[in-house]
């Protein structure tokens, strides 16, 4: 490959990063401006002043969720393939829906597992 | 210029280098990580690259199963610094000395 | 897809001998099971979980012994994935026997505990049987899938008392250490594979990974500077694994912080599992070996002396074990180097994991045994005249320990004569005599321990402390089928020392 192919790429960094001026200029020629001050400069101009960190902790659920969702996601790179070979192997006698379905079983006994455990009720 | 080999192999030996440098420098677990997952992405790249470059699909097969195993380590290793967080209220490195002579 | 393709993949599946490898898959599905039980069954059934894993496999070790103790096949099967051999029958005898003794300690050490009990098992059958693929691996996919197995099923072992901080921080360190190494090795992969799938250089290959195809690249290309760095990397990536000098950091740590149970499996089979891949790269690298053989005879060297000279000043129990392990390691490399020159070597350093396996046994039981909540604050001290308080467990330490020491006529000693006769007739004399220095050192402090347990220990005596009396033996009930675990373990140290007949025979004999 030469770095010419790769001219594609470069024109689209270029024109994300064109695009993102350009708003940001138009926004600040043609923009309204009002005066800058400390209370424009709140969230809320009036009412209860706003209190607490911005970045609050998440629950450790979203943790237990996402772990879970991770496990199972990934072993959609396995079906794919599958899927692609699946009538060549089928035409060729090729042992392929045994494997997979064993595969697919231990992925049951997990998912059951999972459920059972109460690893996905999202109140407890 | 041309893209080949070198270049990707190049690219893949930096960024295990600086998940290397990075899990021994930094200071925050998570951090620490981000650098394991760094490793085994850059072993990644060099496989696609070698397998695409010198023919042969077992490179290329063989990033399922990288893939796989850092799934399962990235399930088990957050599982353990959320538990730990849990119970220190910290995950900077320096501040977990229980285990000492 | 290509007809010639296809059919290359037709003759790949015909190797598929599934057959060959039931027990993996026995403890494999057995870990399902127990997990479907956990589920199914009601709460107060759960304590027959842990016997049912502990039957099972006694039933596996039990038939592979009796029906089928040199394997099915020898030979590659899977298309090049995994070798069988006498060796892997021989190192799944041995892993089978170790997961035994793991899930018994483990039952014990839970007794006194809230903590979810069943997982444990289930996770240590699928590390058995990942450890055991993993000594059979011909190929670096099926090496790393399998240690891979293993080494994410240990975090969870080694962080498993959730409640206490010391287990947490191990598994942490276990994990960033462990995590590093699996992409060390990983790294050296890359780069062996990049090196011998080059159509540009002689006795490339499209499947590299293999290792017979690997090895005759590098019989074509000695010098190759890229496979040498691979190799450099993934002999790395073993060593952090066995704990050899320089990468035995993390060792005392985990160790010590890991429940005991699991602290056994590490030392055990983990090591063993280490060894097995070091001594079948050893034999892929064996083109190499002129860059090989001085970097392994460093490590061993260094092993040895640094894990002596550590344990010399250690007063915590699991951490002098630790760095004792480090030792053994060092020893066992040895006959792993030694084993280019003499193939008989590779036997023995078989028997010495056996030895080693009873030693370590009979005392990680004797720590799982003693009166403290956490095994990992366990000191010198607590062993207190042990022998007066309970001559059972007295005598159990004293000879898991002398074994380990290798006192005459223990296991251990057969083993380490062994181990010193392969490198004397290898020719690797220094490398006898920094061995023959580690042995005088480690009596030292093998001795300390067995001290502690058997003599009066001198302490503060103020009047009023006189009143506080030791704390009563055992701390966990030490049952009938306790004793006769703890006998099997003593028993094995002591008739293998004298009599070494039907495995020496069967070890060599394949």
């Amino acid at each position: 490959m030469t770095v010419t192919d790769f001219v594609p790429v470069l024109i689209q960094i270029a024109l994300a990063a064109g695009l993102a001026g350009a708003i940001l200029t138009g926004s600040v020629l043609f923009g309204q401006r009002g005066s800058k001050n400390k209370i424009k400069n709140y969230a809320y101009e009036c009412g209860i002043k706003s209190d607490g960190k911005t970045s609050t902790r998440f629950s450790v659920k979203f943790y237990v969720t996402a772990m879970l969702f991770i496990l199972f996601d990934i072993e959609v790179l396995f079906l794919i393939p599958w899927v692609l070979v699946y009538r060549d192997f089928v035409a060729n006698s090729l042992p392929i829906l045994g494997p997979i379905l064993f595969f697919l079983g231990v992925l049951v006994v997990g998912l059951f597992y999972e459920l059972k455990k109460g690893a996905l009720e999202w109140e407890k | 210029m041309t893209v080949g080999l070198e270049q990707y192999i190049a690219v893949s030996a930096a960024l295990f280098a600086i998940g290397f440098f990075g899990v021994l420098r930094r200071k925050n677990t998570l951090v620490i990580y981000m650098c394991l997952e760094l490793m085994l992405n850059a072993c990644n790249l060099g496989l696609i690259a070698f397998s695409r470059y010198h023919g042969g699909m077992s490179g290329s097969v063989f990033v399922f199963f990288t893939i796989t195993v850092a799934a399962a380590e990235v399930a088990v290793g957050l599982a353990i610094i959320v538990a730990l967080f849990r119970k220190r209220q910290t995950v900077q490195v320096p501040d977990l000395n229980a285990l000492k002579n | 897809m290509p007809t010639d393709t296809l059919n290359s993949l037709g003759e790949i599946a015909a190797t598929n001998t599934w057959g060959a490898i039931y027990p993996e898959m026995i403890l494999g599905c057995l870990a399902l099971f127990l997990l479907v039980l956990e589920v199914v069954l009601p709460k107060f059934a759960h304590g027959a979980i842990p016997r049912i894993a502990i039957l099972g496999q006694i039933l596996l070790l039990g038939y592979i012994v009796v029906f089928d103790p040199s394997g099915c096949c020898n030979g590659v099967a899977f298309g090049g994935m995994i070798e069988l051999s006498g060796t892997g029958q021989a190192l799944r005898i041995f892993f089978l026997l170790a997961s035994i003794f793991v899930s018994y300690l483990a039952m014990v050490s839970f007794e006194n505990k809230t903590l979810a009990r069943v997982e444990y098992f289930a996770i240590t059958l699928v590390v058995t049987g990942a450890l055991s693929l993993m000594a059979m691996a011909n190929h670096f996919v099926m090496l790393f899938v399998a240690l891979e197995t293993a080494t994410v099923g240990f975090y969870v072992l080694v962080s498993y008392f959730r409640q206490n901080v010391l287990s947490l921080e191990a598994g942490l360190k276990y994990l960033i250490m462990g995590a590093l190494s699996s992409a060390i090795l990983l790294f050296g992969i890359v780069l062996l594979y990049g090196a011998a799938s080059n159509p540009a250089l002689a006795g490339s290959s499209e499947d590299a990974m293999n290792f017979q195809n690997l090895r005759a690249f590098l019989e074509a290309n000695p010098t190759d500077s890229l496979a040498i760095i691979g190799m450099l990397l993934v002999i790395s990536g073993v060593a952090f694994k066995i704990g050899a000098f320089p990468f035995q950091i993390w060792i005392p740590d985990v160790y010590q912080g890991a429940p005991v149970s699991t602290t056994a499996f590490l030392a055990v089979s983990s090591k063993a599992a280490g060894f097995a891949v070091l001594l079948t790269l050893v034999k892929t690298f064996a083109p190499l070996s002129s860059v090989l053989v001085p970097v392994l005879t460093g490590i061993a060297a260094l092993t040895i002396l640094f894990g002596n000279f550590a344990a010399l000043t250690q007063r915590n129990l699991k951490r002098l074990i630790g760095l004792s392990g480090v030792s053994h390691a060092g020893f066992l490399l040895i006959g792993v180097i030694a084993a280019q020159a003499v193939p008989q070597a590779t036997n023995w350093v078989l028997f010495y994991l056996f030895a080693y396996l009873l030693g370590s046994m009979a005392v990680f039981a004797v720590f799982a045994h003693l009166p403290k909540v956490w095994d990992s604050d366990l000191e010198l001290d607590d062993l207190g005249d042990m022998a007066k308080r309970n001559g059972f467990l007295g005598i159990a330490l004293a000879i898991g320990i002398g074994s380990l020491a290798g006192i005459p006529p223990l296991a251990g000693f057969i083993g380490k004569f062994l181990i010193f006769v392969a490198a004397f007739k290898a020719e690797l004399y220094v490398l006898l005599g920094v061995g023959i220095v580690g042995v005088v050192i480690s009596i030292y402090y093998y001795f300390g321990v067995i001290k502690a347990a058997f003599f009066e220990v001198w302490r503060f005596t103020d009047e009023d402390e006189e009143a506080e009396a030791a704390p009563a033996l055992p701390g966990a009930t030490l049952t009938g089928l306790g004793k006769l675990t703890i006998v099997v373990a003593i028993a094995g140290s002591v008739v293998l020392g004298f009599f070494q007949g039907p495995l020496g025979s069967w070890l060599s004999g394949q």
